[in-house]
């Protein structure tokens, strides 16, 4: 198996790139993944499962993510998402990608220095 | 709850997608909603829900979309024909995006072709193919006396008659047919509707009853909703007087729940309210809130009354046609123990049947008026997109370059014509929906009553089924045009396209037409049917003139003089009225709806006429000043006045029918005749005038031979007022049902004008008239829009042509004599096609017809003279452009 190359997977979609900031951290579930979010970008991004759902299924078929597996029974009904290291790549070079982008904006002062 | 309704909204899913995420999905909303509700309650459940489902239904089909695409790289059969279909939907809308006006015209055409189509078969629906309301409604038949052609039932009272031979039974006939017959399993009798006086609850109202036999609900497969049917003692003679009733008559008397042992009274006599009737008992074309046992009717005895109609249930097993070869020997049975059944037979008929029976000729043409409208609305839209066709020719030339087969672009095209149609039928529909109201008063006179017309799941089924047929009928040409020759020859730039449609495209309108011509032809014949019926003299004057029906209650007026000296002083007092003239009565007005007095009469010293009916003629009451106050002329004698007391010598007066039937050119004055009553032949009547013919049974109806004796010498219960006024009538409306309510407050009365009476007498042919008349203006649109358009196309597909002929020294006059002999030419083969078939296609009609033949001279000359001229004057215009062509300028082009 070839290694994959973290940049032919980008740009990421901005639900992606937040799905992997929150994931950042360690497993979640759907839910807690949708309320980081939320409180991330104050309320800008609200997620409903579907769309979160949809995104994932992408995120996991390209191997971004996977689901962790719970020993405890009862709780297989709602297993945690984790990020892979592919997951982990492809969003340092997305924030790499985006971080040039920003830098560009900024030599166009279309921004001011970060405070 | 949540998470349940949560899993349903899931199935938006691919089935592998709801695998892999449906339980996580559905707990991370359970957390959402149960979050959302602690913090904004309900509302906010609420609103999580709505904006939930749409992004479980957006997210469910996109991924879904996701599946396909994948799958199809894998070259999956089946859906790929699905993408490819949806792929010529989307190119379809796009296609009609692009030009919106052809888009709408073809639209609105449609619209107004499956409009109509989708309000008629609602009405079809109802009255023809929506079973009764009964339970197992297929097997329930009526039973009929088949009387002599020619002849009249000689009774004081008829049923609503089955077409020209068919009556009602009498009472009697339903015991006889009980013991004589083995092929029924139930039989039960029924009485037309019956007006009764129900008071006792406030006002005094005329409600509508019948009287009914014992096993009606029964056989209807009916049960009372609260108490009980009728006990077998309440149908015999003296037996406790009970009655059914419906909700709305319960409520009336103030009744809640189930009855009570409450009283009910009607005519004057009072009747336990034993049972509530559930709302379907009514029985189509005899409405009755109350059933009365047929026991309590005053003809219950009587064997040459025909007021019963007999409902039927074939024993099992029984076939219709065994079941009718019993009645034809019951038949002969009856006839040699009842002399008044002589030559009479007994047919069955389905139930269903008589109900739509009425309806159903003028079903018939509306029905065919409005196939015709919807092929001319094809050929219309056929002709339009034929010519965009030619039009796009370049267009799918290319895609045909491109490697698309010609199936793919006939399936492409047909595609489009099946969405137009669709669009079509659904603003049909919308028009059916909001026009169907007014349909139905229009039609009211021809429909059965309590028809439940409405725009069901059914007509919307019928209405697409017939949309989608006219898509491929009118997208069969354009597709074939379309992906016809090849694509080198569409590409060469500057090649001519479009010449190939032509002679379709002439066809269409051809056949177009031919189509607005029987249209128009039928619309024609019903006009001048209508004009010949409403110039029909009715032999007395309309003009001022108040009715009020009144029925004195038996139970208070039981004997001829108590009515007799109600009348004379309700009479005296309409008279001493400021603004009336005259007043008089008389036993039914005319054109009044179907009644018949038929009598048998004896003339003395004559030989009475052996042939069945032939001694028949109607017998009528009326009063002093009657004639006068109708205008009724005089012929001979005079008319009845003061002297005709009720103990003075009985006379009578004869119309000239009869004078003309029975006397000929001889004087009848002071001639003698006898009337055969009921209970057997009645006095001799001295004959002291003859007056003019009145239309008593409609304008359109034969004259018949009338005997009238005075009300003076003949008083009955029930009888017409009527008065003259020096001013409006309508302005004296009140004041009479005041003056009849200052006499007897507990009469219930509605006056009327003798005008209203007349027009509702004619309200059926008005209505087929107006309704005919409206769908052939639609098609004569249609087809007038059509030459148009075909014209308007090929002089702007010509204008090179044109423009040569022109330098070439063309006149004017050529171009726009050429012009119009493309129009026209089509115009004029349509129109001899109509003729040919509008002589076939008007039989439907020849019932309906009044004074005019199927085959009129005339009305065929103005349709097919007025069809041409408007052609031409469509073909004007376009023909004009045609004539302002700039040679240089057309040239140039190129």
């Amino acid at each position: 198996m070839t290694p994959i190359d973290p940049r032919s997977l980008l740009p990421l979609t901005e639900v992606a790139f937040e799905i992997l900031l929150s994931l950042a951290d360690g497993e979640r579930h759907g839910y807690d993944i949708l309320k980081d979010i939320e409180r991330r970008t104050d309320g800008r991004l609200r997620l409903h499962p579907g769309t979160l759902y949809r995104a994932l299924a992408r995120m996991i078929d390209d191997g971004l993510v996977e689901q962790a597996t719970t020993e405890d029974e009862a709780d297989q009904r709602r297993r945690p998402m984790r990020m892979t290291r592919l997951g982990g790549d492809v969003a340092k070079a997305e924030s790499a990608r985006l971080a040039a982008q920003v830098g560009h904006a900024r030599a166009r002062r279309w921004l001011r220095k970060p405070v | 709850m949540n998470a349940r309704a949560y899993r349903l909204l899931l199935l938006a899913y691919p089935a592998s997608f709801r695998e892999r995420f449906a339980s996580d999905m559905t707990a991370a909303f359970v957390a959402l909603a149960r979050e959302r509700r602690a913090r904004s309650g309900l509302p906010g459940v609420v609103l999580l829900w709505l904006r939930t489902l749409g992004d479980a239904v957006s997210n469910g089909l996109a991924e879904r979309a996701a599946l396909r695409r994948a799958l199809r790289t894998s070259s999956h059969r089946g859906s790929l024909m699905w993408v490819s279909f949806k792929h010529d939907v989307r190119y379809a809308l796009r296609t009609m995006r692009r030009s919106p006006a052809v888009t709408a015209l073809v639209v609105l055409t449609m619209a107004l072709g499956m409009g109509a189509t989708a309000a008629i078969f609602s009405v079809v629906r109802a009255v023809i193919l929506r079973p009764l309301p009964y339970a197992d409604a297929g097997g329930l038949y009526t039973v009929w006396v088949d009387v002599p052609a020619g002849s009249r039932v000689s009774s004081g009272w008829l049923g609503p008659a089955l077409g020209e031979r068919l009556v009602p039974v009498a009472p009697p006939y339903l015991a006889d047919l009980r013991a004589r017959t083995t092929s029924f399993a139930r039989l039960a009798g029924v009485s037309p509707s019956w007006n009764m006086t129900l008071t006792g609850s406030g006002a005094a109202t005329v409600v509508q009853a019948l009287y009914v036999s014992d096993g009606l609900l029964d056989i209807l497969g009916l049960s009372p909703i609260g108490g009980r049917d009728f006990l077998a003692e309440e149908h015999v003679r003296g037996g406790p007087r009970a009655v059914l009733v419906s909700q709305s008559i319960w409520r009336q008397v103030g009744g809640l729940g189930a009855p009570d042992g409450r009283s009910i009274t009607l005519n004057g006599e009072g009747y336990t309210v034993v049972g509530l009737l559930p709302e379907s008992a009514g029985l189509p074309g005899t409405p009755g809130d109350i059933w009365i046992p047929f026991v309590h009717n005053q003809f219950a005895q009587a064997r040459q009354v025909t007021l019963m109609m007999v409902l039927a249930r074939l024993r099992e097993g029984v076939s219709e046609q065994a079941a009718r070869g019993e009645l034809q020997s019951v038949a002969q049975s009856l006839e040699r123990d009842f002399p008044t059944s002589r030559g009479q037979g007994l047919a069955l008929v389905p139930f269903a049947d008589r109900v739509s029976r009425r309806a159903r000729p003028m079903l018939l043409v509306l029905g065919m008026s409005v196939a015709l409208l919807t092929l001319i609305a094809v050929a219309n839209v056929a002709n339009l997109l034929l010519a965009r066709a030619s039009a796009r020719q370049r267009e799918i030339a290319v895609r045909t370059a491109l490697g698309a087969g010609r199936w793919r672009i006939v399936r492409q095209v047909l595609t489009e014509s099946a969405l137009l149609a669709l669009g079509g039928a659904i603003a049909g529909v919308a028009i059916a929906y909001w026009s169907l109201d007014a349909l139905v008063a229009l039609l009211y006179s021809d429909l059965p009553p309590r028809a439940d017309v409405r725009v069901d799941w059914q007509v919307l089924a019928f209405t697409a089924l017939v949309a989608l047929g006219a898509g491929v009928l009118f997208g069969l040409a354009p597709a074939f045009e379309a992906s016809r020759g090849g694509a080198s020859d569409a590409l060469r730039h500057g090649a001519r396209v479009g010449e190939g449609g032509r002679r379709i495209r002439q066809a269409l309108v051809a056949a177009e037409i031919a189509l607005a011509f029987v249209l128009l032809i039928g619309a024609g014949l019903l006009v001048r049917s209508f004009l010949n019926l409403s110039s029909v003299n009715p032999g007395f004057r309309t003009e001022s003139i108040l009715t009020a029906s009144i029925g004195l209650p038996a139970a208070r007026y039981p004997d001829g003089a108590s009515c007799l000296q109600f009348f004379e002083r309700l009479l005296a007092s309409v008279r001493s009225l400021p603004g009336v003239q005259s007043a008089a009565l008389v036993n039914r007005l005319p054109l009044g709806g179907a009644t018949n007095n038929a009598v048998d009469i004896q003339i003395e010293g004559r030989q009475p006429e052996t042939e069945p009916g032939a001694m028949s003629v109607d017998r009528r009451v009326g009063s002093t000043d009657y004639f006068e106050l109708l205008a009724i002329p005089i012929i001979a004698g005079r008319v009845f006045d003061e002297r005709d007391a009720p103990m003075s010598p009985m006379v009578a007066v004869i119309n000239q029918s009869m004078a003309r039937r029975y006397w000929g050119t001889n004087d009848p004055l002071g001639a003698r005749v006898r009337i055969q009553l009921l209970s057997g032949p009645g006095p001799w009547l001295t004959v002291v005038g003859v007056v003019g013919d009145v239309r008593h049974h409609g304008l359109a109806a034969e004259l018949r031979p009338e005997v009238w004796v005075p009300y003076s010498q003949a008083p009955v219960n029930g009888a017409v007022l009527v008065a003259r006024t020096s001013a409006g009538a309508e302005s004296m409306l009140v004041t009479l049902r005041r003056t009849i309510q200052s006499q007897d407050p507990e009469l219930p009365v509605t006056p009327v004008t003798l005008e209203t009476v007349v027009a509702s007498s004619i309200q059926g042919p008005r209505s087929r008239t107006s309704l005919l008349t409206a769908f052939a203006g639609l098609a004569l649109l249609l087809s007038v829009i059509g030459v148009a358009g075909v014209v308007a196309y090929t002089v702007s597909r010509s204008l090179r042509d044109i423009g040569v002929r022109m330098a070439l020294g063309a006149e004017r006059g050529d171009i726009l004599r050429m012009v119009l002999r493309q129009g026209l030419t089509p115009a004029v083969i349509g129109v001899l096609a109509g003729i040919a078939s509008a002589l076939a296609g008007t039989r439907a009609l020849s019932g309906m017809l009044f004074g005019v033949g199927r085959a009129d001279p005339f009305t065929y000359a103005v349709v097919s003279v007025g069809l041409v001229a408007t052609a031409s004057l469509a073909c004007l215009l376009p023909a004009l452009r045609a004539t302002r062509v700039d040679p240089i300028s057309v040239l140039r082009v190129d």
